[in-house]
């Protein structure tokens, strides 16, 4: 492949890195592995470079490798605890699918959405996600035992969530 | 227990715990019969990844810069060595790979172009440049602007600055402003507001909600938190080298999506040996002010003094602070007479 080409590859993957990532973590559940799967899955996608044909659908090719990545990682932790069948796990492949195409408007959403938080849930999100503090972390740090942070944190998603659904519904042609 | 209360249960197990058999078992049987369940996992999903990414401190740039960096394999002889630094051991199984990157240590090394700073990719350079400039270091930057048009603004009286110097460490700076045989100084503190002097004798206070457009313009251009600035480098821009020279890493920074800044693009030039950025150079987009290239060149480092970084560190021990307590419709006067009449505007 041509230099040109190939420099022109580096942008589709680092477009759609958002959408592999989330992808990968809809697939995985798992939070822990979803930087190494995605790092694989780029590693892939570089290795089979000159099996892509400009012009195709990138985001087909690519989701089917992260797809295939991802069930790989799954299978590997099946041996030693219970996971998602294979059934389930397209299922929730096929509703992420849905989702994903609306990824970029979603992203917006959620930056008004955030700056929309009481300083409370914002410090909680902000210790959860930039300061990468595990639960057990968390609880010790701010005194509150893991199970209500755990509740507390899902609602706050599922706030951010509703946040982002109408939104989305009000301003149409965000995309 | 009601199904939905079991569910948002089972839920906020599987997004920020280590759910046990049987509840992964009982999750699995619940999902499979209910669309809405499994509509509503799949939604946490994404948030939960949309929040790693626009909010957590792993950046996406990093996995892209992976794969970037071995694009150019051939003309950018670092890269194979890059790609052996970031990847994890899997990675390495690709025989094809791995002796790539021994020929080019051995052709490195031959050619002496081996040194320290050899196995660093843009990220990681960047990363470095971001863990100096925590140092207790003061970095002292000259600042050039130069302005696409310059149709409306003459009126803050920026352009006819001669001398502009940033002194800054971490987040923290304050800015020297000399045109002519006027001198002052400016700063913000920790929660926005505008401080700047006024000769040895007087100054002022601007809160964050009354700085006018031209300040706020002033501040964007000149403020410098080169902390935040290179954390958001690795953050949201796709970083590659652009340039090289023996004392000089170039990078250049381009944001891969949405950003808060107005920053279009950047080119940052770091010190191979002490990690601190030599040169920053900033393309800008302001609204209604247009485009602009901030140029902050390092010209002095040195430690710091603690007091200059507040309005108290440049005045005399009896000052008059004007602020908008004290004197707040004075202010406007005051920095009509020390600035020019388009100065009025820099109070809302």
């Amino acid at each position: 492949m041509q230099e040109q080409s190939r420099s022109a590859f580096v942008q589709l993957i680092a477009r759609h890195q958002s959408r592999l990532r989330a992808l990968v973590r809809c697939l995985l559940i798992r939070s822990a592995d979803v930087e190494d799967v995605l790092q694989e899955v780029n590693a892939t996608l570089w290795a089979k470079v000159d099996e892509f044909q400009e012009g195709t659908d990138f985001w087909a090719w690519a989701s089917q490798i992260a797809r295939f990545k991802a069930i790989n990682q799954i299978r590997k932790y099946s041996r030693e605890r219970l996971v998602f069948d294979d059934g389930l796990l397209i299922q929730l492949a096929e509703a992420a699918d849905r989702r994903l195409i609306e990824l970029d408007c979603r992203r917006e959403a959620l930056d008004q959405c955030l700056q929309q938080l009481p300083p409370a849930q914002r410090q909680l999100i902000d210790l959860r996600y930039s300061g990468g503090h595990a639960i057990e972390a968390i609880s010790e740090r701010i005194g509150r035992p893991e199970g209500s942070i755990r509740q507390t944190l899902y609602r706050i998603r599922a706030a951010l969530l509703a946040c982002i659904e109408s939104k989305i519904k009000t301003e149409p042609d965000a995309t | 227990m009601s199904q939905p209360e079991r569910m948002e249960y089972l839920l906020s197990q599987m997004l920020d715990g280590e759910p046990s058999d049987s509840e992964m078992a009982e999750l699995s049987q619940l999902l499979k019969s209910d669309v809405v369940g499994r509509d509503l996992l799949i939604d946490h999903l994404l948030v939960d990844s949309l929040l790693s990414e626009n909010v957590g401190a792993e950046p996406l740039t990093a996995l892209v810069d992976l794969v970037a960096d071995q694009a150019p394999i051939s003309t950018q002889g670092d890269s194979a060595s890059v790609r052996t630094a970031i990847l994890p051991s899997r990675f390495w199984k690709p025989l094809s790979w791995v002796a790539a990157a021994v020929v080019f240590i051995i052709a490195a090394f031959l050619v002496g172009r081996w040194d320290n700073t050899a196995l660093a990719s843009p990220t990681r350079v960047v990363r470095a440049a971001l863990i100096a400039h925590h140092q207790p270091v003061e970095r002292v930057y000259m600042v050039e602007v130069q302005r696409k048009s310059s149709s409306q603004d003459n009126q803050t009286g920026i352009d006819e600055m001669r001398d502009v110097r940033v002194h800054t460490q971490g987040d923290r700076f304050y800015v020297e402003m000399n045109r002519n045989t006027r001198r002052w100084v400016w700063g913000r503190n920790l929660e926005g507001a505008f401080w700047l002097t006024l000769g040895p004798h007087r100054a002022m206070q601007i809160e964050a909600d009354e700085a006018g457009v031209p300040l706020q313009f002033i501040g964007d251009l000149y403020g410098l938190e080169l902390e935040s600035l290179l954390d958001s480098f690795l953050k949201f821009c796709r970083l590659t080298y652009s340039d090289e020279s023996e004392s000089l890493h170039v990078i250049t920074a381009t944001p891969m999506r949405r950003w808060q800044r107005r920053i279009q693009s950047a080119k940052i030039e770091v010190d191979r040996e002490t990690k601190a950025v030599r040169r920053l150079v900033l393309n800008q987009m302001i609204p209604e002010r247009g485009e602009c290239t901030v140029t902050f060149t390092l010209v002095d480092s040195g430690i710091a003094d603690e007091s200059k970084y507040s309005v108290e560190g440049h005045v005399e021990k009896q000052f008059m602070l004007y602020n908008r307590k004290s004197q707040p419709d004075l202010r406007r006067k005051v920095l009509s007479n020390w600035n020019g009449l388009a100065s009025e505007k820099w109070i809302k």
